[in-house]
């Protein structure tokens, strides 16, 4: 493993999508970052650019205006990355979801159907602990892509 | 008015260190009645399809194939509301504390139980789960009047081996009809 791979698996930075929702996922992911998680002690970071990011954490049904963002965001983000969903609406939609005719109208579709998604944390919402166990498997993903 | 607890928290976390170590620790705070994981109780379930009824966003889902009923629970799509735990009669499903639910695949994102079905005697098709039947014959029997109690419990023997189709057009023939103890 070279310097780049290593400092890559060793620190991955985080980019954070919310895509519509509640804002019940969005929140345990922000409570994460608060003292008594801390999740920068293992060297996580959240960053607002995509470009230097490693890690993509999605939360929240995508909604059918954010599909194309979402879209750009995936693809601005350098080789070897990491999808993380997170929450019952981002893995299958959840509530949104319905048979048939019974979709809300407003449902871009679950992560999976607009992005490839590499590592999924149900929950409604997720323990910021379960997050941080995501995170853990999708570090462990990481380094098998680096 | 201050909050007295927040207070006495922030003055112990100037004396000691409030991050845990998660990842490589214990979690946090586990409160007692935190909705996790559901789990089934494989022994308890009777496989009468209450919690597929009651499920608000339908992550429950029932398949019946090869003489068994097979109850899923969707985790990527369940809600953790604890509905199913509150209808089931025989108490088989229960929301644990367990929250590391995170997968590489989303079809591994799930909670299965097998119930074993009862075959027709007379059209050969399955038509309800066994445990079901037995215990719903347990309790007519320990409810109803004991002077009636020999004719239905022999009537029963053979009421629950055929499918609901079936029990009306042979009613006659096997000589059981509900209306006879009126």
């Amino acid at each position: 493993m070279g310097l780049k791979a290593w400092s890559r698996v060793k620190s991955p930075w985080i980019m954070f999508a919310p895509c519509g929702g509640c804002n019940g996922c969005h929140i345990e992911i922000v409570a994460c970052l608060t003292p008594r998680y801390d999740v920068e002690r293992l060297g996580i970071k959240i960053t607002g650019s995509p470009r230097q990011a490693d890690i993509l954490v999605v939360a929240g049904h995508v909604s059918k205006q954010i599909t194309k963002a979402l879209k750009r965001i995936y693809e601005q983000i350098p080789d070897p990355k990491v999808v993380v969903a997170v929450g019952s609406c981002a893995l299958t939609g959840g509530v949104f979801y319905g048979e048939g005719d019974y979709v809300s109208y407003g449902l871009g579709g679950p992560v999976n159907k607009i992005i490839p998604v590499d590592v999924y944390v149900p929950g409604c919402p997720p323990k910021p602990e379960a997050i941080i166990h995501g995170i853990a498997l999708a570090i462990q993903k990481l380094k098998e892509k680096v | 008015m201050v909050n007295l607890r927040v207070l006495v928290e922030a003055f112990k976390s100037l004396a000691r260190c409030v991050t845990i170590k998660y990842p490589f620790g214990p979690p946090a705070y586990t409160p007692e009645g935190m909705r996790g994981k559901p789990e089934f109780d494989m022994e308890k379930c009777v496989g009468c399809g209450g919690c597929f009824n009651c499920c608000p966003p339908e992550a429950i889902t029932i398949m019946e194939e090869d003489g068994k009923r097979r109850i899923e629970i969707n985790l990527g799509k369940c809600l953790y509301c604890a509905t199913c735990q509150e209808v089931c009669p025989e108490d088989a499903i229960t929301l644990t504390s367990k929250f590391e639910l995170a997968v590489y695949d989303l079809s591994q994102a799930k909670e299965t139980v097998e119930v074993s079905q009862v075959k027709c005697e007379n059209c050969g098709c399955y038509f309800a789960p066994e445990p079901q039947i037995s215990k719903v014959r347990d309790r007519v029997l320990s409810k109803i009047n004991p002077v009636q109690k020999e004719t239905i419990e022999k009537d029963f023997q053979v009421y629950s081996k055929y499918c609901p189709t079936c029990r009306k057009q042979l009613s006659f023939k096997l000589n059981y009809h509900p209306r006879k103890y009126y």
